[in-house]
């Protein structure tokens, strides 16, 4: 009964790990392998296999797109905006975490908010804004405020960590004589790792993906984003899908690879976070 | 390890991109200044160089972008040193609207853009923002254009735009799949039409060509060919509480029994996709398609077209021709006259019949310019232009017609009406609602 029992639990894994394997994985198959046919061929049958691989459609999306120039401008922008965003993320938790002032929580449910407040809405005082302080058509402009939309999400997330942190380390490290400054980039900040990990990760990807902004407070070539990119290659009435496919194969490259770099960090933040949110 | 691949990424990030910041404009600066040297040789000063800034869509790979490209760069090579156009390229069409429309409530309206929303347009001019373009139309140039277009496109008496690109959309018929199911003659009433659906289902073929997604563009191609049928030239005058709206829906409620399973969420893709491919064959977009059917489309598929305009109804409104101005020109409102001065240059630059034919040519589409029509290479657009010059009557298309928000609400009104969430009345109320 038991070999019998163990022999459906086992095939019961398996099947669970290949059925969502296999779901997770086929978007990203059916893009690769779409992305190597023709537009004639993916009208035909959009499950086909090419008969001939179209390679071209790679250099298209670089040659016409100029992807390269667009893929630098995005890193930079996600690396800096998730870099800000963290920072201010990690000071306003501790201060929110650990100082006790009077409306505290209204301070923490304002930003905590700020997840609920759709972007789009908020369109017409953001190009306003950039528009008087000179930052229109500047990488600067996404920069600032992608580190800006990130902050209810980064803080709600950062703050959970913080709250779980044992006070007593802070306290010995402010018997051994140290400072306010250094408990909390010394300790505070290396010991909420996990937290701040899972909050950047959230802060890339958002800035990675994001278009809307990026096609408002963008014109010139110099300053277009990944996700403008990608869009090259649709227009009013028609799109090269498969080149378009090519493109964002190589835009999801840059997500893929931070992912391999950093899974331990992600997993074990996604997955503590969960319960300390 | 990783902390120190972390930490070196980290400060790659920083330093590339504080140099990209410092670099962005000395970039920027760079390329208008190759250009500039490109063009104005001539020039005394940059000074006094006028720049146009232009969010334009016909880029990438648009149909009108190579030529069009080439009438810009032939703009600021005609007036090198005094005026110059740089092209904001934008590809993706509802973002560019969102775009405009943001620009100009907060005063940054952009000098050139081009629109396909008459509605759009009242209301930036209404508030002030666009350029009169009244007594630059009504010069020279007015003999440039079609018919009636610069009397059409009047808001409150004056010209704030001016019309280009047109919308011709015939009616498209694969010969082939008809002739295989028994259909001898092209359907000019939706009775034959019907008839012609039935014997094309029966041979399991999908008769018409539908979708929901997005704007429902070509099924609100099929709703305005029902529109003009039920209700003449003058339906849209009358408003959506004309009977013709509602019979127009009881059309469209029968269209989709006779079209693709995955009609109801189904976009362009899929529309196309069966076009191109003799799984449908019916349908219905403008002369700008015509390319890519010949290209993307099965091995003579292209050849087997045939064109027809509106379709009666009881007798009544044939031959129609849905044909609006699908894109108009306008310009954020100058205070300086020598940028006035600019854009009335690149209009008149970018309405000279030759370049519109050669850009007509090139890309299929039509436009409001009175070119030389036996001057149309190719033999279906040729056709189209003469179908509708011969049409008793012409009408827009819906989704130009109405108030953007009614023409919001129509793809998700027309998926409950299909799905038979809501009755024609019901669909037409939902239009209503949403005014």
């Amino acid at each position: 009964m038991n070999t019998v029992k163990k022999g459906l639990f086992g095939f019961l894994k398996w099947f669970l790990i290949i059925f969502f394997a296999i779901y997770t994985l086929f978007p990203l198959v059916w893009l690769f392998v779409t992305s190597l046919k023709t537009n004639a061929e993916y009208f035909a049958n959009p499950f086909s296999i090419p008969a001939i691989p179209q390679f071209q459609n790679y250099i298209n999306a670089f040659s016409q797109a100029n992807l390269g120039r667009m893929i630098f401008n995005s890193v930079t922008v996600a690396f800096i905006a998730t870099f800000v965003n963290i920072m201010v993320a990690a000071m306003a938790s501790y201060a929110l975490s650990r100082f006790k002032f009077k409306g505290r929580e209204v301070i923490f449910a304002l930003f905590s908010a700020g997840v609920m407040v759709p972007l789009n809405a908020l369109m017409v005082p953001y190009f306003t804004i950039f528009s008087k302080v000179g930052l229109l058509d500047s990488l600067n402009s996404l920069r600032i405020l992608y580190a800006a939309i990130g902050l209810p999400l980064s803080i709600f997330i950062v703050r959970g960590f913080m709250d779980s942190f044992p006070r007593e380390i802070e306290e010995a490290a402010y018997v051994d004589g140290c400072g306010f400054f250094g408990r909390f980039f010394k300790i505070v900040l290396p010991l909420t790792k996990t937290g701040l990990v899972t909050a950047a990760t959230f802060q890339f990807l958002t800035c990675w993906n994001e278009f809307v902004y990026a096609n408002l407070l963008t014109s010139s070539p110099e300053t277009k984003t990944i996700q403008i990119g990608i869009r090259y290659f649709t227009n009013q009435f028609t799109t090269d899908y498969v080149s378009m496919y090519a493109a964002i194969v190589i835009a999801i490259i840059p997500s893929i690879v931070g992912y391999m770099l950093f899974q331990e960090q992600i997993i074990s933040g996604l997955t503590s976070g969960a319960v300390k949110g | 390890m990783k902390k120190r691949i972390l930490a070196m990424m980290a400060v790659i990030a920083l330093g590339v991109s504080s140099l990209s910041g410092c670099g962005n404009s000395g970039e920027k600066e760079a390329t208008t200044t190759d250009t500039k040297e490109a063009t104005t040789d001539e020039a005394a000063s940059t000074d006094e160089v006028i720049t146009l800034n232009f969010p334009c869509i016909w880029v990438g790979t648009d149909s009108k972008a190579a030529v069009f490209g080439k009438m810009v760069e032939g703009f600021n090579q005609e007036f090198a040193g005094k005026y110059q156009v740089v092209i904001e390229e934008q590809t993706d069409y509802d973002f560019y609207r969102d775009k405009i429309r943001t620009s100009i409530s907060t005063g940054a309206a952009p000098d050139i853009f081009t629109s396909d929303s008459m509605e759009d347009l009242k209301l930036y001019a209404e508030s002030g923002k666009l350029m009169d373009l009244t007594e630059f139309l009504g010069g020279d140039v007015a003999s440039r254009f079609t018919g009636t277009t610069i009397e059409d496109s009047k808001i409150n008496g004056a010209n704030f735009a001016m019309p280009y690109e047109m919308a011709v959309v015939p009616i498209m018929f694969n010969k082939k799949l008809l002739n295989d199911a028994g259909i001898t003659a092209i359907p000019t009433s939706y009775d034959e039409l019907w008839t012609a659906c039935d014997a094309l289902k029966a041979k399991g073929v999908f008769p018409t060509t539908q979708m929901t997604n997005d704007n429902a563009w070509t099924s609100m191609l099929w709703y305005s060919y029902a529109v003009a049928a039920c209700g003449g030239a003058d339906a849209y005058s009358k408003g959506l509480e004309d009977p013709a709206f509602l019979q127009a829906a009881e059309i469209m409620q029968k269209m989709f029994t006779y079209t693709s399973s995955d009609a109801v969420g189904a976009d362009a893709s899929v529309v196309n996709g069966h076009f191109f491919n003799e799984r449908a064959a019916i349908y219905v977009n403008g002369s700008w398609i015509l390319g890519r059917i010949k290209t993307e489309g099965v091995e003579g598929l292209y050849d087997n077209l045939e064109l027809s305009p509106g379709l009666s109804k009881d007798g009544q409104n044939g031959g129609a021709y849905v044909n609006a101005v699908q894109a108009y020109f306008a310009a954020g409102k100058q205070d300086d006259p020598k940028k006035q001065e600019a854009v009335k240059a690149f209009f008149e630059y970018i309405t000279n019949q030759d370049r519109v034919l050669e850009l007509a040519n090139s890309s299929g589409s039509l436009f409001a310019i009175d070119i030389d029509a036996t001057k149309i290479e190719n033999t279906l657009q040729a056709t189209i232009v003469a179908q509708s010059q011969a049409a008793p009557f012409m009408v827009p298309y819906f989704q130009a017609s109405v108030p953007t928000a009614v023409a919001n609400a129509f793809p998700s009104a027309l998926e409950a009406l299909v799905l038979g969430d809501i009755t024609p009345e019901g669909f037409i109320e939902q239009l209503q609602a949403a005014q």
